[in-house]
C-alpha cells in the first residue's frame, strides 16, 4: 500500500513494498510550511532550555531564546528554578539583556519596575501613582512559562499548558540520558561558554545530521585521515582498518519514541569517561581505568561497555542533540526562519573531572566538534549546499530510505547504525503532529 | 644567551614585515611555508566569541574553538588543503589586514607583540568578515623571526555571522 497521507500531513510518501519513503521538499524550504511548523511542533514539544548546572546557586540565571521566545532561565531563593518570559508586564521592554549572571532582582530600564528571581512585582519605580492593590492578584508578576520541568538535571519548557508530562514525552531517550548521567557519581557540569553559530539550512537538516550513520565515511573523509595518521603514530592502525572493513555492522540504530532516536556504535576517538587511546599519555591511563572499573562495578558488564566505550548520539525531538563521544556534547538548534538556524553547543563533563582529564576532554572535543572543528564544519557546508539545492531545484522528492523494511515500525524500529531508521522516527513524528495525528496531550 | 644583543634585537619595522609576509602567505594559501614560520613548539589558539578573560582564559579549562600545537596545526593545514575538507572547497578567498601593531622586547629577547585585525572571507557569493585583536610571541634567532604562540580573540558575540571559523586566522 503507498501510503502518501500516513500520518496526514501530506508530506510523507511511504511504500512499504517498494522500501521507499521520501519526504516532500517543501517541508524544508517553504516558508508556509515553516511558519506552520513553528505553531504546531514548537508548540507542543518539550524544548530543551538549560542544564542544572547553569543555575546552581539562587539567583543564578542564563537569558535564553527558544522558539522564538525570549525567557529568563533562573534558580530563585524560595521557588527553585523559574522560567519567565523576559519582557516587562508594564510596557514590554526586554528586562534581562545579559546573558548570563547572578542576582536576585531584574530591573526594567524604562520606568524602573523591578521584579524578583520568583517573578513578583517588587517595584514600581517613582514614588506614588499606584494604589495598593495594584498587582493583588499578581497579574504584573512576570508571566512564567507555561511549563518547565526537568529529568536528571535536563530542564525543558513546553508551551502547551495541557502537555504530556516531560517523564512520559521523553520515552526511550530516558536511558540514554541515563547512561550519561551514570558516568559519574556526583553529577554532570556544562564546561564555561558554547559554541555560538548560525547555519543557513533548515533545522531539520541538522536533526537528521545528528544521528545520521551513514554519512561519515563521505562528508568527513578527511576527518579519518586525522584519525588513520593518529593511529598509525600509536601503532593501532589496524583498529580502524578492523571498523572501516565492516562499517554498518559496527553500531545500530532507530527510534525511541516521540520522534527521538540515536545512533551507537564504536570508533577508537577515545572518550574521557571512560575509553583511553594512546595520545592521552599514561598518567590519564590510569585514571581512566580506575573510573572504567568503578562503572564496570556499578553497572555490570554490558552496560558499562556501553556508557565507557560506544559513542551514542542522542536527537531529542525536535531541536536537542546530547551526543556522547569524543565529550559529552549538548547542542541545541533554534529556528530563525525556514533557511536558518541558530546553534548553540556545549562541552559536558563530570563535576569532580580531574584537571587533566578536563583538559583532554576539551582538546578531545576540538579535533571533531565545534565551528572550527576537523569535522562539524564540513557537516554545516552540507546542510547549507542541500538548504541552497532544494530552493534553487525544482525536485519534488528526498529519499531515506535507506535499510528501510516493510514492516518497520517507523517510530521505534532499529537496524544498523549506518541505516536510517532514526531519521524516518523522526519525520514519522513531525509527520504526526503536523496532520493532527499527534497532539502530545494527555488523552 | 638570552639577553637582548644587536644580533636579536628586533625593531617594529621588521615585525611588521613578518607579519605582512605571514598575512601573504595565509591569502595566497600557501599554508605548508606559513606552517614553516612557526616554532615546534607552539600554540595557535582562535578563542571562543563571547567569553570572559579571552586575553587569558586558559584552553585546559575553557572550551576555545582552537587550540593547536603544531602536529595539530599540521593536520589542519593539510585537512583544509584537501579537496574533502568540503566546507573549504572550493577554497574561499580570504583578505587579512592587520594594524595598530606594537612590539615590546622583554630583556629575555622574547617579543611580545598586539594587534587588531580584520579578515574578510568570501565563499559561494557571500563574505563575512572577522575581527578583533591578536598576541603573537616571537622568537628571533639567527636573523629569522618564528612564531611561538599565535592567539586570536574575536571581538563579537557569536558566529552568528560567520557560521565557522575554517580559514586560518
Amino acid at each position: 500500500m503507498l501510503e502518501t497521507n500516513a500520518g496526514h500531513s501530506g508530506f510523507l510518501e511511504i511504500d512499504r513494498p517498494r522500501r521507499t519513503f521520501r519526504v516532500r521538499r517543501d517541508a524544508y524550504r517553504s516558508p508556509e510550511i515553516y511558519v506552520e511548523g513553528m505553531q504546531k511542533v514548537f508548540n507542543r514539544c518539550w524544548l530543551y532550555i538549560g542544564h542544572e548546572s547553569e543555575v546552581e546557586i539562587p539567583g543564578a540565571f542564563q537569558r535564553r531564546r527558544i522558539a522564538s521566545r525570549d525567557i529568563i532561565f533562573v534558580r530563585s531563593r524560595n521557588e527553585g528554578v523559574k522560567a519567565h518570559y523576559n519582557s516587562c508586564s508594564h510596557r514590554g521592554v526586554t528586562i534581562c539583556r545579559e546573558r548570563e549572571g547572578k542576582q536576585h532582582n531584574f530591573t526594567c530600564p524604562y520606568h524602573g519596575w523591578v521584579f524578583n528571581a520568583e517573578g513578583k512585582l517588587v517595584h514600581t519605580g517613582m514614588a506614588g501613582g499606584y494604589p495598593d492593590n495594584f498587582n493583588e492578584d499578581g497579574r504584573y508578576n512576570l508571566i512564567p512559562v507555561e511549563r518547565l520541568d526537568n529529568y536528571r538535571g535536563f530542564y525543558f519548557v513546553n508551551f502547551n499548558p495541557n502537555a504530556i508530562s516531560l517523564f512520559d514525552y521523553l520515552a526511550g531517550a530516558r536511558d540514554m540520558i541515563d547512561m550519561i548521567c551514570e558516568q559519574t557519581e556526583v553529577g554532570q557540569t556544562l564546561i564555561g561558554r558554547p559554541h555560538e553559530y548560525v547555519i543557513n539550512a533548515n533545522y531539520k537538516y541538522l536533526a537528521e545530521n545528528s544521528y545520521d550513520g551513514y554519512h561519515g565515511i563521505e562528508t568527513h573523509r578527511s576527518y579519518f585521515d586525522f584519525l588513520a595518521d593518529r593511529l598509525k603514530a600509536a601503532g593501532q592502525e589496524e583498529q580502524l582498518n578492523a571498523i572501516l572493513a565492516d562499517y554498518p555492522a559496527g553500531g545500530v540504530g532507530g527510534g525511541l519514541g516521540n520522534g527521538h532516536g540515536f545512533f551507537e556504535s564504536w570508533v577508537p576517538n577515545g572518550k574521557p569517561v571512560a575509553s583511553w587511546i594512546p595520545p592521552w599519555g599514561e598518567e590519564a591511563r590510569v585514571e581512566i581505568e580506575r573510573i572504567r572499573a568503578r562503572i564496570y562495578a556499578q553497572q555490570g558488564e554490558a552496560r558499562a561497555k556501553r556508557i565507557c566505550e560506544n559513542q551514542k548520539n542522542l536527537i531529542i525531538f525536535p531541536n536537542l542533540v546530547i551526543n556522547d563521544h569524543v565529550s559529552v556534547t549538548v547542542r541545541s538548534f533554534q529556528p530563525e526562519g525556514v533557511g536558518r538556524m541558530r546553534v548553540t553547543a556545549w562541552a559536558m563533563g563530570p563535576k569532580d573531572e580531574s584537571p587533566l582529564l578536563r583538559k583532554i576532554r576539551l582538546d578531545n572535543f576540538l579535533t571533531f566538534l565545534g565551528p572550527a572543528g576537523f569535522a562539524t564544519p564540513d557537516d554545516n557546508e552540507m546542510l547549507e549546499l542541500a538548504q541552497s539545492a532544494v530552493t534553487h531545484t525544482p525536485s519534488i522528492w528526498s529519499d531515506i530510505s535507506r535499510g528501510m523494511k516493510a514492516d518497520d515500525d517507523l517510530m521505534t524500529s532499529h537496524a544498523h547504525w549506518t541505516d536510517e531508521n532514526q531519521v524516518r522516527a523522526y519525520w514519522a513524528q513531525w509527520d504526526r503532529i503536523m496532520g493532527g495525528a499527534e497532539t502530545l496531550e494527555a488523552r | 644567551m638570552d639577553q637582548i644583543t644587536s644580533s636579536n634585537a628586533v625593531s617594529r619595522t621588521e615585525v611588521e614585515d613578518f607579519l605582512y609576509h605571514e598575512a601573504d602567505l595565509i591569502d595566497g594559501w600557501d599554508l605548508l611555508t606559513w606552517l614553516s614560520l612557526f616554532e615546534q613548539e607552539c600554540l595557535y589558539q582562535i578563542v571562543t566569541p563571547g567569553i570572559p578573560n579571552a586575553d587569558t582564559a586558559n584552553a585546559d579549562d575553557t572550551l576555545l574553538l582552537v587550540s593547536d600545537n603544531i602536529e595539530r596545526l599540521d593536520q589542519r593545514i593539510r585537512r583544509i588543503l584537501k579537496k574533502t575538507a568540503h566546507v573549504e572547497f572550493p577554497h574561499s578567498q580570504t583578505s587579512h589586514m592587520l594594524t595598530n601593531i606594537r612590539v615590546t622586547q622583554n630583556a629575555a629577547g622574547e617579543i611580545d607583540v598586539r594587534n587588531r585585525f580584520l579578515t574578510f572571507r568570501t565563499k559561494s557569493d557571500r563574505t563575512v568578515q572577522f575581527f578583533g585583536h591578536q598576541i603573537y610571541k616571537l622568537t628571533h634567532r639567527d636573523g629569522q623571526l618564528r612564531i611561538k604562540i599565535k592567539r586570536t580573540m574575536l571581538d563579537f558575540d557569536t558566529l552568528a555571522d560567520q557560521g565557522k571559523v575554517t580559514i586560518i586566522l
